[in-house]
């Protein structure tokens, strides 16, 4: 009797889980191609030079990135925006990362009030140049207090109304500002509290002057993987999410937000581990307390391009942050569940966050563990358990050739047959090796929260990225 | 005289070169944005034309490298951009004359003959400004 | 409306063909030979399903959910095993497209380019032979790319032989009849090029759902129609965006079309219509009948106040200190910020004055918000004449302290 149920559920779940995914992914190619095509004759440079464009303030934390943090910072020169300013934050870096700054960009310590309307740790001083052409940089240093206590120290200096938080070591593509500044500008009815982009896999891409100059397939499997990943998540994932309005996240890596709301809610969480998506859940949730319309964007354009991990080690430590992030964002807005006073946030994002990014892969595990107690007490039907086991596998790569696809249609940035011939046999053995994996990572992630590690972990306490090795640029 | 212009719409770019060879200078082109100084090095130009917006680099940090390098080039900054501060901005790099887009081509040769003149006289004092602006 | 829905729709129709597929298949499967025996890997499909049918329906009672969808799953597998193969080929088939496209097109656009320099600083009469010929679609990108970078006389023959070559005609035609995204390539040509025969056509777009089309419509009608250039403000329904006005702000300062008073626009019912009034009084430095924006210190919409308030600030309206000393206390946080700057116009004594009346009751983080704003010299009078709570002088960390 319990077989049958079993056998039954699990089928039903399997289908209902593939008909949500095909429909989002529906959803993201309609709204993709409505985006190329309205923005093909758009004119960004219009913003440039109008007085009308709202400022901007791109806010960078930095930890212990002495050996980049020059080129990172001549990389964010390069934006094209007329009315930025660049807040680089040092979080207390324990090598000489703000004596290169300093040294650098000729900078000195300004003797300026600050007041604070988030609380920080302690700040030490505000360094302005003293050279014209970096007019626009400030530098913050402050005592360390992880990446999202930078980030509201760089909020309290900054006096635009909108705020970027960027990853230091991410590259931020030229235009960037522009495109995610347009959406803030397009909706009138609703309010824009945050716009992000998407983030691209930059391994072994020619880099230079803070520019990706040249994009390639990184040569390490690992990090393959996470480009089907990527596209499948923003291009096919996201994109849907944000035409329904019930988006949870906006990568930490680069998003642009509407100061006055974060200044409300507080600004970001620095006790947890995922406050990028803390921060978002946090924004919504008061806003709809407060009767706002409003909605978070994502703008389909490839505006950063951030190295992936590319070892197991690494990639596990991330995984696993990740998981606790998410698990701590849910649990600390638990009220949002199916909760309809918070509109498609309660009934649409935030369940989907907790069934297919909480529970998913716990109930793989669930099932793994479960095919195995049956092949072993064999009672399992082999032709049954072959066909959907093809059939899902079948499933899974076709999506993600349609990732691909989507990126042909759109921005294609894997543009070479060479780029091409790498990535066509990763859908074939991600379903095999990089997903088991992942559940794996994410279970391990669950029983680490569990246990009460709710930091950054012993090891990467503080620190702001899982990269073991140093970058080459 | 010995004139680059730098720039992303070909077309434009050829038509000013047609329109100063009329003169009899030299004239030569880059409109991919890509290795701009080493065209620099390699040519020398007495006057350089640029686009701040360039595709793949920088305009603004490509002027504060010309001007560093070589103070002895003209730079003529021909650009759409409208806002004050930018403008401002590039000045302060070291340009020396601010054209707007759209511009008429056949004028373009004066402003340049310009620039020129008052450049011998200017150059010191605007190189000493530069200086001890840093 | 049906466009909104478009995608849930197109969703839904695929599932009702695959189903329609699947009854198809499921009829093929039952089947225990069939018409076309012979090809061998059909026919391996088929004895596959077929098995799979014949089993199925020996086990209802386990396996009943698939029993009933089997048909639907199998066709679907087949389509996935296809369609894999298919998304390959076509994405191969795409890139080479479209790397011959690219020989082809820059070779094109290279031959316009030189074509066109033929025409106007060498021989006219051979380079007409020359343009007559050419793909007419590319010509109009390059004319209008070089159009907008250039004035003067050469901007006056590049037009004259944008009439020459008939090309109004032909933009006039692709405005009606091509794609929504092509359209908007081509309204914009007809504003650089000046095709004032083009606005009967182009004038109702001004008015239609699409945000793309309606602004780009909007723009080319300031250019084409400038007696009647703004007409649109007075009937527009939908919002404006900033994006739009940005673009139209653009447009008014490029071309040399009188700029309305805007002021007439101050009591629309649409709100973004008062907004872009606001910000063109304030970027044109319009003088006008004051009383209308200071009315707007009291608008329903914050927005609307912050913009009356910059509006104010930017040209220096004095009669207007007592209205937003009035409202200060009601406004959100950020208006507040901009009736600071607005206050600080007046003389620094009746600023402090109303300071530190309102002082008291005043939440910390606005007191903070007004200290950040006011010039020095007023923050230090303000500081040492005004009592602090406990921990407020704690939240101003002083940098050298």
């Amino acid at each position: 009797m319990i077989d049958i149920i079993f056998n039954n559920l699990f089928l039903a779940i399997a289908l209902l889980i593939m008909l949500i995914y095909l429909l989002l992914g529906v959803i993201s190619l309609v709204e993709l191609l409505e985006y190329k095509r309205g923005h093909r004759h758009a004119d960004f440079n219009a913003m440039l030079s109008s007085p009308l464009s709202p400022g901007i303030t791109v806010i960078a934390p930095a930890y212990n990135e002495s050996k980049t943090i020059i080129e990172n910072i001549k990389g964010l020169s390069s934006i094209h925006y007329n009315n930025y300013e660049i807040v680089v934050v040092n979080d207390g870096s324990r090598d000489d990362t703000l004596e290169k700054i300093i040294k650098e960009f000729s900078l000195e310590k300004v003797e300026e009030e600050l007041y604070s309307t988030i609380p920080t740790q302690p700040v030490r001083g505000v360094y302005k140049s003293k050279n014209k052409a970096y007019s626009f940089l400030t530098v913050v240093d402050k005592k360390n207090g992880g990446k999202a206590d930078a980030l509201n120290a760089g909020i309290n200096v900054s006096r635009n109304p909108y705020f970027v938080g960027i990853d230091v070591d991410s590259v931020i593509v030229p235009d960037a500002l522009l495109k995610l500044a347009k959406p803030f500008l397009s909706y009138t009815t609703k309010r824009v509290v945050a716009t992000g982009g998407v983030i691209r896999v930059a391994n072994s891409c020619k880099i230079e002057n803070g520019q990706v100059m040249q994009v390639n397939v990184p040569d390490k499997f690992w990090a393959r993987f996470q480009i089907i990943e990527y596209l499948r998540s923003f291009l096919m994932g996201r994109m849907a999410w944000s035409k329904l309005n019930g988006l949870l996240i906006v990568s930490g890596a680069l998003g642009m937000f509407d100061k006055e709301v974060v200044v409300q809610c507080g600004g970001y969480n620095s006790n947890t581990v995922g406050e990028d998506m803390e921060l978002i859940v946090r924004m919504r949730r008061y806003l709809y307390e407060q009767g706002i319309k409003h909605r978070v964007v994502y703008v389909p354009d490839p505006l950063c391009w951030t190295e992936v991990p590319d070892n197991l080690k690494s990639l596990q430590r991330q995984r696993n942050r990740w998981t606790r992030g998410n698990m701590d964002t849910l649990l600390i807005h638990r009220k949002l569940f199916l909760n309809p006073r918070y509109g498609r946030l309660g009934m649409l994002g935030y369940p989907f966050w907790f069934f297919f990014e909480w529970m998913a892969p716990l109930l793989e595990g669930l099932g793994y563990i479960f095919m195995i107690y049956l092949i072993i007490v064999s009672a399992i039907n082999l032709h049954v358990f072959l066909f959907l086991l093809a059939f899902v596998y079948l499933f899974s790569v076709s999506f993600s050739f349609y990732a691909v696809l989507f990126d042909e249609f759109t921005f294609h940035r894997y543009h070479r047959f060479e780029h091409l011939r790498r990535l066509f046999l990763i859908p074939f053995l991600e379903p095999l090796i990089y997903h088991p994996l992942n559940v794996y990572f994410a279970i391990r992630g669950n029983i680490s929260f569990f246990r009460g590690n709710r930091q950054w972990g012993s090891m990467d306490r503080k620190g702001f990225d899982d990269k073991s090795e140093p970058k080459t640029t | 005289m010995k004139i680059l212009i730098c720039g992303e719409n070909p077309l434009q770019l050829k038509m000013m070169k047609n329109e100063l060879e009329q003169e009899g200078d030299e004239v030569r082109l880059s409109w991919s944005g890509i290795d701009l100084m080493a065209h620099v090095i390699k040519f020398m130009p007495d006057v350089l034309i640029t686009e701040v917006l360039l595709p793949q680099i920088n305009g603004f940090e490509f002027i504060d490298n010309v001007r560093k390098h070589f103070p002895k080039i003209s730079i003529m900054v021909l650009s759409s951009l409208r806002s004050e501060h930018l403008i401002d901005f590039v000045f302060r790099l070291g340009a020396n004359d601010f054209v707007f887009k759209p511009f008429d081509p056949e004028t373009l040769r004066g402003r340049i003959l310009k620039l020129q003149e008052s450049k011998n006289s200017l150059l010191t004092l605007n190189y000493m400004d530069y200086v001890t602006s840093v | 409306m049906l466009r909104r829905y478009k995608a849930i729709l197109l969703f839904l129709a695929s599932l009702f063909l695959l189903v329609l597929l699947s009854l198809f298949v499921k009829q093929w499967l039952l089947q225990d030979t069939w018409w076309l025996e012979g090809y061998q890997w059909i026919d391996w499909m088929h004895d596959i399903g077929h098995f799979y049918m014949n089993f199925l329906s020996t086990e209802t009672g386990k396996h009943f959910l698939l029993g009933f969808l089997f048909p639907l799953l199998y066709t679907s597998m087949i389509l996935t095993v296809f369609n894999i193969g298919f998304i390959a080929f076509f994405i191969l088939f795409r890139r080479w497209r479209s790397i011959n496209n690219y020989v082809y097109f820059s070779r094109m656009r290279e031959k316009t380019e030189d074509v066109l320099l033929e025409y106007l600083y060498g021989d006219k009469d051979a380079a007409m032979v020359k343009l007559r010929s050419l793909n007419r679609r590319i010509l109009v990108k390059e004319m209008v790319g070089l159009r907008k970078q250039i004035i003067g006389s050469k901007a006056d023959q590049l037009r004259s032989l944008f009439y020459e070559l008939h090309l109004d005609d032909f933009i006039i035609r692709k405005i009606k009849y091509s794609r929504w995204f092509n359209k908007i390539m081509y309204i914009d040509a007809a504003q650089w090029m000046l095709v004032t025969r083009a606005e009967d056509v182009i004038e109702p777009y001004q008015y239609v759902t699409n945000v793309y089309i309606r602004n780009v419509a909007q723009v080319a009608c300031i250019s084409l129609s400038p007696d009647s250039a703004f007409s649109f403000l007075n009937v527009l329904e939908y919002p404006l965006p900033v994006w739009h006005q940005i673009i139209l702000y653009k447009s008014m300062v490029l071309s040399s079309v009188p700029i309305p008073d805007f002021y007439a626009y101050l009591r629309s019912d649409n709100t973004t219509v008062v907004l872009f009034a606001l910000n063109m009084i304030r970027l044109f430095s319009q003088r006008g009948d004051e009383e209308k924006i200071i009315a707007l210190v009291s608008h329903e919409d914050p927005i609307v106040r912050r913009n009356a308030l910059k509006v104010i600030c930017d040209l220096k309206i004095y009669q207007a200190m007592e209205t937003v000393k009035q409202y200060f206390q009601k406004e959100t946080i950020r208006n507040q910020v901009n009736m600071v700057h607005v206050l600080s116009l007046d003389k620094t004594e009746e600023t402090l004055d109303f300071y530190k009346t309102i002082w008291i009751e005043t939440k910390p983080n606005v007191r903070m918000e007004i200290l950040k704003h006011i010039e020095p010299a007023l923050r230090k009078k303000l500081q040492d004449t005004m009592p602090s709570e406990r921990g407020f002088n704690e939240t101003i960390s002083n940098i050298h302290a």
